[in-house]
């Protein structure tokens, strides 16, 4: 006999959702995800308002991956008018958005060591070790973003200000310390997934899905369908309850995020499941640190970092800026008419775009571990209800 | 019983030093010989101050990053010049260890509030290690100096320096000094530093006086920390008569009583000074009532 | 005392939550931004609900309710849980521009896809339900780690000194840039020191040279309150730093 259960709040995860499961003996036969924080209105909110609003309003989308969107928003509207951002920018832009990304996994550590000690003396030092790394990484958002959690540099045709050679050098310094700790911090976070999944005797492919896998290269080839919960729910209360969009992909699901980059980018072969998911998430780590340090040694960043051209279009062009998110694609398009308003935005995000991931990964596991399945794709509800 | 004690106007000090520069005597090259002393001793790495700009005819804050770039330091006194703007820049992305200041009581004061509270700038904002407090007898702007000399009938505005001399304010060029007392001064004051009380920067481990007498400007220590400055320095030193003393003192109270006229007229009509505490009026006469009973230290209106 | 606590005990940790309304939890980041003074302050406080980092699905009894974010009216999730907290905690503390003085959600219109009616948002010290329950208000978008761990230990100590003006500004009800202009320029008391221009996280005070005062951009502006909270000439009960 199929029955239903309902799961909320999730907790160990960001902002208020909620899991529908369709349970036959103890195994999931189908699962929902969804969110269950008001509709924050960003999208609506932009409209009629001027471009140059725009980074900074979008900034507060979300308090986790706030720099990805200003610059996504940044990258559209400079799209739309055909603004060019100097190269040091771009760089900067780039150098952002891999600490942010560093940033992000770190404090999905912190969330996740929730599941993974049961002693609270135990969580405290893993995450003060944590803390450590992160209080570095914040440092370069805070140095080159201007703000750590709404950083305020980034505007429309580059960055505010640039990096001068002195403020490099000691970049370089405090992203070699962290690599140092990174190093350690990841090894000691893959051990205790291990020792998670003998002690638990978790199979080793939990959460393994058939989807494809997309990043922001080849976004642009592929046809995106918005579905709104309406569509997909059948019962009335569901419908009005659930407060994000679903992203389709060629009329599909896809997962996005930190195992699709490393396909693309390494040609990896996934084994599925989410034990690789957390994983791979800890080795990205090192590789954006590694990522960001590369940029600091090779890159002049202390030249010309904005083009102060007004943001003014022709209300036809749509501009999509892309950009990889911690968690996946992260899309904004935008419209802007002539006195530099700007006439219609859509935001498309990461966890939207998951969502479908998230439901196909629950099919087939049993019931207790659906909560863990939901917390390795590292969903950010704020996000998904912008 | 109101009075105004050496306490109040000039706050709690240790020492008081009269100190003179190598060169020529102006009490801007005092207050440059005083940070360069900071930056020799190692009590400080960067020092943020107001500058004249002579080319744009502005007063800007500006940001000293080592000893050699204090030569092209032009402080210029009673002008803020946004000085505190800049904090969240270099607290943030130079990351300085050891960071001074030289202000005047409200910038000093944004800091020290910045430090009690934390709003406005990070944890980096605990890294100020020296303050020092510049003497202030009021604000004036660019333009009120313009106004002051035409009343004065000058032609040739140009001016690169302030200072106190002989309870007189005297604005100077390459050429020409002009002198000004206080009443004729006053009248072209910032209104919100027509209300200030807190002339003498009591919130700084330092406090320099723009003041000139035979060369030697006077300096009043808070803090160990700044004793150090007086250590072997690279200017001369004298300790400070009573008469050094004397003359800023009465200065400061004649611009306190003046200030307290004004917070009365203020009053009077219920204009408030203080939004959170609309008594601040009656915080105000009691402690004044009780000085000797109260800590002025803590207190800052 | 301003408040008191529930059967207060030395041996009992004083037991936080934390709590997301409409918002984008970058105020509970800024509390986890606090890194190394993080640890110090657990060893006083306990962390009891938050669902970010405890794994727990009921709200316990609380001492302390952190609340970010604005209230969705008729929003049936939102009214149940401040319906919990006002049950459960002690006194509760808006934290952050949104739960304050409504911050960026003030321009919220709704008419978003897929719930288009989720279009009224209001700052929790808005609501009368709530009155007298909020102690105290925090600014800033968001606030900065350095002021939410001064914050933290004002409120074990019993600092009132400190807290003083964060509890008369949960009668404000709304901030802007124009605070600055209207409280510190337009009365006379702006000497020009440009510590708002600091605390604004959005550049949309910035500083002219020429008149020697602030000037404010409204476009740029989030509401979050933090360049009046700054500003040395709103409030200074503060001591002065004593020197040795």
């Amino acid at each position: 006999m199929i029955k239903r259960i309902e799961i909320e709040p999730i907790p160990l995860t960001e902002g208020h959702s909620k899991l529908i499961l369709k349970v036959d003996k103890n195994i999931i036969v189908e699962g929902f995800y969804y969110a269950l924080v008001p509709v924050r209105g960003f999208g609506t909110m932009l409209l009629d308002k001027e471009a140059t609003f725009a980074p900074i309003a979008a900034s507060r989308i979300c308090g986790m991956c706030q720099a990805v969107h200003s610059i996504a928003t940044a990258k559209a509207i400079e799209d739309a008018c055909n603004i060019e951002i100097p190269e040091t920018a771009q760089k900067l832009r780039e150098l952002i958005s891999l600490s942010v990304r560093a940033y992000n996994h770190l404090l999905h550590h912190i969330l996740i060591s929730g599941n993974m000690f049961k002693n609270p003396q135990k969580r405290h030092t893993f995450i003060k070790n944590v803390q450590k790394i992160r209080k570095t990484v914040s440092s370069i958002l805070e140095t080159v973003g201007g703000g750590i959690i709404h950083p305020s540099n980034i505007v429309i045709g580059g960055i505010s200000s640039p990096i001068e050679t002195p403020v490099k050098e000691r970049l370089i310094a405090l992203i070699e310390e962290a690599e140092k700790l990174a190093k350690e911090e990841i090894e000691i976070f893959i051990h205790h997934i291990e020792r998670l999944w003998k002690e638990q005797k978790l199979p080793e492919n939990l959460g393994e899905h058939k989807l494809p896998f997309i990043t922001s290269k080849e976004i642009s080839n592929v046809s995106i369908k918005e579905i709104y919960p309406q569509e997909i729910f059948n019962e009335l209360p569901l419908k009005r309850e659930a407060t994000n969009t679903i992203i389709l992909i060629n009329e599909n699901g896809a997962e996005t995020g930190v195992r699709a980059r490393k396909i693309r980018e390494e040609r990896y072969k996934p084994k599925g499941g989410i034990k690789e998911l957390h994983k791979l998430r800890a080795e990205e780590i090192l590789l954006s640190l590694k990522n960001i340090k590369r940029i600091l040694e090779t890159e002049k960043l202390d030249k010309e970092t904005r083009n102060k051209q007004f943001p003014t279009s022709d209300n036809e062009k749509e501009g999509v800026g892309i950009v990889e998110a911690p968690r996946g694609v992260n899309i904004h398009k935008v419209k802007v008419d002539k006195s530099g308003k700007i006439t219609y935005y859509e935001i498309i995000v990461p966890t939207a775009l998951n969502m479908i991931a998230i439901a196909e990964s629950l099919k087939g596991e049993k019931v207790e571990y659906a909560e863990m399945i939901v917390r390795a794709y590292d969903p950010c509800i704020a996000c998904s209800t912008h | 019983m109101f009075g105004l004690y050496r306490q109040f106007t000039l706050g709690r000090y240790t020492k008081a030093f009269i100190i003179k520069a190598s060169g020529e005597a102006s009490s801007k090259n005092n207050l440059k010989a005083l940070i360069k002393e900071a930056f020799r001793k190692d009590l400080i790495d960067g020092i943020i101050g107001t500058s004249l700009n002579k080319k744009e005819g502005f007063v800007s804050p500006v940001f000293i990053k080592c000893e050699k770039e204090v030569e092209k330091f032009e402080p210029f006194f009673f002008i803020h010049g946004g000085q505190n703007s800049l904090l969240k820049k270099i607290t943030q992305k130079y990351s300085f260890e050891k960071l001074g200041v030289a202000g005047h009581s409200c910038v000093l004061d944004g800091i020290n509030k910045m430090q009690y509270f934390g709003i406005g700038s990070n944890f980096t904002v605990t890294k100020f290690t020296l303050k020092i407090g510049i003497a202030c007898i009021g604000a004036i702007s660019l333009e009120g100096i313009k106004c002051l000399l035409k009343e004065k009938k000058v032609k040739n505005p140009g001016f690169n320096e302030i200072f106190l001399e002989n309870n007189k304010i005297i604005l100077k060029n390459k050429y020409e000094k002009f002198d000004f007392s206080a009443k004729e001064y006053y009248y072209y004051l910032n209104e919100g530093c027509k209300v200030c009380m807190n002339l003498s920067s009591r919130g700084s481990d330092i406090t320099f006086v723009p003041s000139l007498r035979n060369g030697y400007s006077l300096v009043l220590v808070r803090s160990a920390k700044a004793l150090k400055l007086f250590e072997n320095p690279g200017f001369s030193v004298k300790k400070a008569e009573k008469s050094d003393i004397e003359e800023f003192e009465s200065l400061a109270k004649n611009f306190l009583k003046k200030n307290i006229e004004t917070i009365l007229e203020r009053a009077e009509f219920g204009i408030p000074s203080n939004k959170w505490d609309g008594n601040r009026f009656g915080r105000f006469t009691a402690l004044w009532n009780n000085i000797y009973a109260e800590n002025i230290e803590e207190e800052v209106f | 005392m301003i408040y008191s606590f529930d059967n207060f005990d030395k041996e009992i940790k004083v037991k936080l939550g934390f709590f997301h309304l409409s918002s984008c939890s970058g105020c509970q980041i800024a509390f986890l931004d606090m890194f190394e003074e993080l640890p110090d302050i657990l060893d006083t406080v306990e962390i009891a609900y938050s669902n970010m980092l405890t794994n727990r699905k009921e709200i316990p009894k609380l001492n302390v309710a952190f609340i970010e974010g604005t209230f969705s009216i008729g929003f049936k999730h939102h009214i149940k849980l401040i319906k919990e907290i006002k049950e459960k905690a002690d006194i509760i503390v808006a934290i952050g521009g949104c739960a304050a003085f409504g911050g960026i959600r003030r321009l919220n219109v709704g008419a978003q896809s897929p719930q288009p009616s989720h279009q009224a948002s209001i700052p929790i010290t808005e609501l009368d339900y709530l009155k007298g329950k909020i102690k105290y208000v925090i600014p800033g978008c968001p606030p900065n780690p350095y002021f939410l761990y001064k914050f933290l230990l004002a409120l074990l100590e019993l600092n009132e000194e400190f807290l003083r003006p964060f509890e008369h500004m949960v009668f404000s009800t709304f901030a802007s840039g124009y605070d600055i202009l209207m409280e510190v320029v337009n009365k006379g008391l702006c000497t020009g020191c440009g510590t708002c221009i600091c605390a604004c996280p959005t550049k949309a005070l910035e500083f002219s040279k020429r008149t020697q005062r602030p000037t404010f951009n409204k476009l740029l502006c989030v509401g979050c309150g933090s360049c009046l909270a700054g500003c040395p000439q709103s409030f200074k009960p503060y001591p002065q730093p004593v020197y040795g």
